[in-house]
């Protein structure tokens, strides 16, 4: 199959559609879960932060209030190099916004001095160093700061950058890149899996429905699916019509073989005991003439229930084909050759040109008679001198046959009805025949799932054409 | 030659025992396929024409018990049933032959005629002599009262049938079979064509190939 069909197929795939729904919604619930999850985190964090430095922002408020700031800066120093915990920044401002006292951490940007020109007390520019504490590494870190009023109006400020909560949502922001995308895979794998074994049956009713369709193998059922629910069901209704269909057919096969059966026997019996009386040499003529009839007339009745069963059979479409793999200019040679002599006979000139092999998949015999009766439709109706001209040639992956003749054409009102059964055009009611030939022809190539059409030549006589569907895609032969 | 006739039509099984009688067998009829396996354990047969639809044992079975005792018995299958499948399983139960009803007698008496033959490893002939009319198959020559004719491939293959034949009826469906190879009517009879081009050849009088009118054809060897 190609690629466009397979992606055709596959946008017509119930089960894909079901699938991307699926995935779709389960990254979104995925990902909605994720976040709740994150802010949850990051806030918790962040409180459990501010409880913390509310912690040592008493503690240090107590040592100022108790030992005043010699003991506060021996007590930071100490702090600063345990190793558990964060390193803090802690500074006392005045009421003024000055800066009394500072402790920065070690992993933070000390001072960052920067020369500025400033205009002194004299009219003129003096430069001098602004300095300021710049938080580490980058801006997205925050920093979280607690303040207390101390006793002496100071403003003792604890902080700590939010590094700490970064550290621990970042793995967790890569962590759900990775792992929801994996979750989003398997996900819709899953989905597709799931999808395809619930519309499995959907797909054994539609292969079901074409292998009958193009095999007429009437006794082909859908497996039931093992779980009993609403699918189960179809299928089972589905098996049961075809159940019905195939009992219908059997029972009007049945019928017509009976009838054939029925008529057959006296038939044969009737013309078995013609045929050997007329093969006793005593006998008048009168007599040997009236069963010579007998035998005759019976030899059509029993051509004529022949071709009609066959008709009824295959527009019935309970036409049993034995196909096998062939060559269709084998085939119209065959028919050709078979009515070589009576075109001679006729003076007809009776033309077949073989070209490259038409390889179809058809009954051999019944194909070869419909081409026969399709020049033997010609013969009859070119008059003596005219010529019956066969084609055969593969148009887009069909083998189309066509017979032209030089007679006198169909009327266009006529050329759907002569494919009827027992019609007969005005021109031919002198010809003999049983008028069952076309229909015949159009039976059998129909139940081949071609078509029979007739059209008239520009210059003179009529164009019969056969066109059987792609030889090559056929199914194999039963 | 005794032939076993093992049909429940008895219309039908009254022309075949009598034109077989008439071709000088010995014939023995039973309507029923027991009767018939009870008879070829009595009598033994030059070959059986036993129907495949019969009341009781039916002729498939019948012929697959006769095989499982006596496997040598030329058997031709008669049949209503004329699809490839039928003809297969009656092959396939043991059948030499299938003919499809309904059939010339003529047709019945020739297939007949060539199972026995085929049976008693008759050697085959490579001269063919009919009255005046010769046929060397190997030389694939022919010769009427003495004289060379030459013929088309098709017409050969006809006079042989004929001469295959002698003095014996010959249907054109028989003719269609054996020359083209065909097994239904085309509706133009194109074995009356080809025919009438062989009598142009070698029997412009019409004295030696007769036309029996719903029979068939005859080529005779007393002229």
């Amino acid at each position: 199959m190609s690629f466009t069909g397979t992606l055709n197929q596959l946008r017509h795939s119930v089960a894909l559609r079901l699938s991307l729904w699926f995935t779709v919604l389960f990254a979104i619930g995925f990902t909605a879960v994720f976040a709740l999850l994150y802010v949850l985190l990051g806030r918790q964090l962040e409180a459990r932060e501010g409880e913390v430095l509310q912690l040592r922002l008493r503690q240090y408020a107590d040592i100022y209030e108790a030992r005043g700031l010699d003991g506060l800066d021996v007590r930071t120093e100490e702090d600063s190099y345990t190793t558990h915990g964060r390193a803090l920044f802690v500074r006392l401002v005045a009421r003024n916004g000055d800066v009394v006292w500072a402790r920065v951490p070690p992993d933070w940007i000390d001072q960052d001095a920067k020369n500025v020109a400033v205009p002194d007390g004299w009219g003129g520019w003096t430069v001098r160093k602004i300095f300021s504490v710049r938080v580490p590494r980058d801006q997205e870190q925050d920093l979280a700061v607690v303040s207390a009023m101390l006793s002496d109006g100071f403003l003792l400020q604890v902080g700590r950058s939010t590094d700490n909560r970064a550290a621990l949502l970042e793995p967790l922001r890569r962590t759900f890149i990775w792992v929801g995308s994996a979750a989003i895979l398997v996900g819709f794998i899953v989905a597709v899996m799931a999808a395809r074994r619930a519309t499995r049956p959907l797909h054994q009713v539609v292969e079901t429905a074409r292998h009958i369709i193009n095999t007429g193998a009437l006794d082909a059922r859908v497996p039931m699916p093992l779980r009993n629910d609403d699918i189960a069901e179809l299928v089972k209704h589905f098996n049961t019509v075809l159940d019905k269909n195939a009992a219908l057919l059997r029972s009007m096969r049945e019928a017509l073989d009976n009838v054939a059966h029925d008529l057959r026997t006296p038939l044969t019996s009737l013309r078995g005991s013609a045929e050997l009386a007329l093969t006793q040499p005593s006998m008048d003529n009168a007599a040997r003439d009236a069963l010579a009839d007998c035998v005759e007339r019976s030899d059509e009745v029993l051509r004529l229930l022949r071709a009609l069963m066959e008709i009824s059979e295959a527009e019935a479409g309970v036409l049993r084909l034995e196909r096998s793999e062939n060559d269709f200019r084998e085939l119209t040679n065959q028919a050709v050759e078979l009515y070589a002599d009576v075109a001679e006979a006729k003076a007809i000139k009776l033309e077949f040109a073989p070209g490259a092999a038409v390889p179809v998949n058809v009954d051999p015999v019944r194909m070869r008679q419909a081409v026969a009766n399709l020049i033997d439709n010609a013969i009859k109706y070119t008059p003596s001198g005219g010529a019956v001209a066969l084609k055969l040639y593969l148009e887009s992956g069909c083998a189309v046959l066509e017979v032209r003749d030089t007679g006198p054409g169909v009327p266009e009102a006529e050329q759907v009805r002569i494919w009827e059964r027992l019609y007969r055009g005005d021109q031919s009611r002198s010809q003999s025949g049983l008028g069952l030939g076309l229909s015949l022809v159009r039976a059998i190539v129909m139940a081949h799932g071609g078509q029979a059409t007739v059209r008239n030549a520009p210059e003179r006589g009529a164009i019969f054409e056969v066109r059987l569907p792609d030889a090559t895609n056929l199914p194999p032969a039963k | 030659m005794r032939i076993l006739v093992v049909e429940d039509d008895a219309k039908i099984a009254s022309f075949v025992v009598k034109g077989l009688k008439q071709e000088g067998y010995a014939v023995d009829h039973a309507p029923d396929g027991d009767t018939g396996l009870a008879l070829t354990a009595s009598t033994t047969y030059d070959a059986a024409v036993v129907d495949v639809m019969l009341p009781g044992l039916d002729g498939l079975s019948l012929v697959k018990r006769l095989r499982a005792s006596r496997a040598e018995l030329p058997v031709l299958f008669l049949s209503a049933r004329s699809t490839v499948q039928d003809r297969i399983a009656g092959l396939q139960a043991g059948g030499d032959d299938y003919l499809t009803k309904p059939f010339a007698f003529a047709e019945l008496s020739a297939r007949l005629q060539a199972l026995i033959r085929r049976a008693t490893r008759a050697p085959e002939a490579t001269r063919l002599k009919v009255g005046d009319v010769e046929m060397d198959l190997v030389g694939r020559v022919v010769t009427v009262a003495g004289l060379r004719v030459e013929l088309m491939p098709r017409e050969f293959s006809l006079l042989e049938y004929l001469l295959r034949h002698p003095n014996r009826h010959v249907t054109k469906t028989m003719i269609l079979e054996h020359v083209w190879d065909y097994s239904f009517d085309p509706q133009t009879n194109v074995v009356d064509v080809l025919m009438h081009r062989l009598r142009g050849k070698i029997d412009p009088e019409k004295r030696r190939i007769e036309t029996v009118r719903g029979v068939g054809y005859v080529i005779h060897g007393n002229t």
